[in-house]
């Protein structure tokens, strides 16, 4: 009887816990989630407004971009008179020369090697033709402009690079693959590159009617 | 006069203090456990994709940096999922026919972009900036871990609030050189805590753990 009382008493006593672990109000949780999850658009969003249901939207045709706006010169279109400029037009630090070689290293390795060869394994997989050296005497006597041509609108496979790289980057990589040219010592992963043209070219002149010229490759 | 409680109530009161002494220590612990397990936090669970994009392929067998496609990180808080034209990019004649590529084709036709699933998700109250973390040494592996064995993409890390602060109060452990910020699989030239170290003064590696760091 008594006892009845101790374990009522226990009850009543643990009633206000009880009642605050089932009277979480669900306002207060649906407040959270607002927190969590709020009205606003996130990059690759959703979006009821706009026909697609994107949240990014392309801008409309014709749009100028500032950067574009403001490099209408040799410098954002490597062309002065019609005509590819003949040397970089901007003025190239150490520090942006190594900008160039990281960009490089991202965007142009990818097909034409590590030490501009176009010894890849991108390039070795894919049938001719194939990404050219960058090393060749005929590269090395176009005019830079031309490189930042091909650079920003792309050229035969390869897709233009206007997006990926901003025209100083796109100076910064040409200045790097100038040094390329003169380079005369390599890197193991560059080493890798030129044995990997060399193979490359030498199994396409396996099964092309006209051998490239012994010696291209160091 | 007999005793107000029976003797075996003393067995119940302090089973019952015990108890309620578990519930209360105990309940809190197991659900700031749980909500740190790989369940709660959805590590390692794969995520369909509209496309099977296998990033095995890409990174370990062709080479490709994980720049070339998500060129955006190192000038944008987000590291960018790449547009349909730079998958056409390589893929304007390599598979093009290829079934796997319906989609990328119909974007290209469509003007469409591909519904690609989210794989890491933070609260909409966290603003994290992809670009000055690799700007400062924190690689994509240290927080996406090793994609280049991902058949599927999953997220790697807990990205609970503890897991950032950790790097934030002490970044040392967690950073490798700037040109090693894209290798999978990269280890320390010598005992990480000191290299590490010379890279906090190397790139000026600030300890930021301000609320309005991350909550704006």
């Amino acid at each position: 009887m008594i006892s009845t009382r101790a374990v009522i008493g226990l009850a009543v006593a643990f009633c206000p816990l009880a009642l605050a672990c089932g009277d979480s109000p669900e306002r207060e949780r649906l407040d959270f989630e607002r927190m969590r999850l709020q009205q606003r658009y996130d990059l690759y969003g959703k979006s009821g407004v706009f026909a697609n249901h994107q949240s990014m939207q392309a801008p409309p045709t014709g749009t100028v971009t500032r950067e574009s706006a403001l490099d209408t010169g040799a410098a954002g279109t490597g062309m002065s008179g019609g005509q590819p400029v003949a040397s970089v037009p901007v003025s190239l630090t150490p520090a942006q020369l190594v900008l160039g070689e990281r960009k490089f290293t991202i965007y142009c390795a990818v097909c034409h090697g590590a030490g501009g060869f176009g010894g890849s394994i991108v390039a070795e997989n894919m049938g001719p033709p194939r990404p050219p050296s960058l090393r060749s005497d005929s590269l090395a006597a176009r005019p830079d402009g031309y490189i930042f041509d091909v650079a920003t609108h792309g050229k035969g496979r390869m897709p233009a690079y206007a997006v990926e790289l901003t025209p100083m980057e796109r100076w910064a990589v040409i200045g790097y693959i100038r040094m390329l040219q003169q380079s005369r010592t390599l890197t193991p992963a560059q080493r890798a590159d030129s044995l990997r043209a060399a193979a490359i070219h030498s199994s396409d002149s396996l099964f092309s009617e006209t051998p490239r010229a012994a010696g291209a490759f160091p | 006069m007999a005793a107000l409680f029976p003797r075996w109530a003393n067995t119940v009161v302090r089973a019952t203090l015990v108890a309620a002494t578990c519930t209360l220590v105990g309940v809190p612990v197991a659900l700031m456990a749980w909500v740190r397990t790989p369940n709660a936090t959805r590590r390692y669970q794969p995520v369909a994709q509209p496309i099977a994009f296998d990033h095995r392929i890409h990174v370990t067998g062709q080479r490709i940096d994980c720049r070339y496609c998500h060129f955006s990180v190192e000038r944008s808080a987000s590291a960018g999922i790449p547009p349909s034209s730079t998958c056409v990019a390589c893929h304007s004649d390599t598979w093009m026919r290829s079934s796997e590529l319906a989609l990328v084709r119909a974007s290209i036709a469509t003007g469409q972009a591909i519904r690609w699933s989210r794989v890491n998700a933070l609260p909409d109250f966290v603003y994290f900036n992809h670009a000055i973390h690799v700007a400062k040494g924190v690689g994509c592996e240290t927080c996406h871990g090793r994609v280049d064995r991902m058949a599927a993409v999953y997220q790697a890390a807990p990205l609970t609030m503890s897991w950032c602060v950790d790097c934030h109060r002490d970044p040392a452990p967690h950073l490798r050189p700037l040109s090693e910020i894209t290798t999978m699989g990269w280890t320390p030239p010598t005992a990480q805590r000191a290299f590490g170290e010379e890279l906090v003064r190397e790139n000026n590696v600030r300890s930021l753990t301000n609320c309005t760091t991350c909550h704006r």
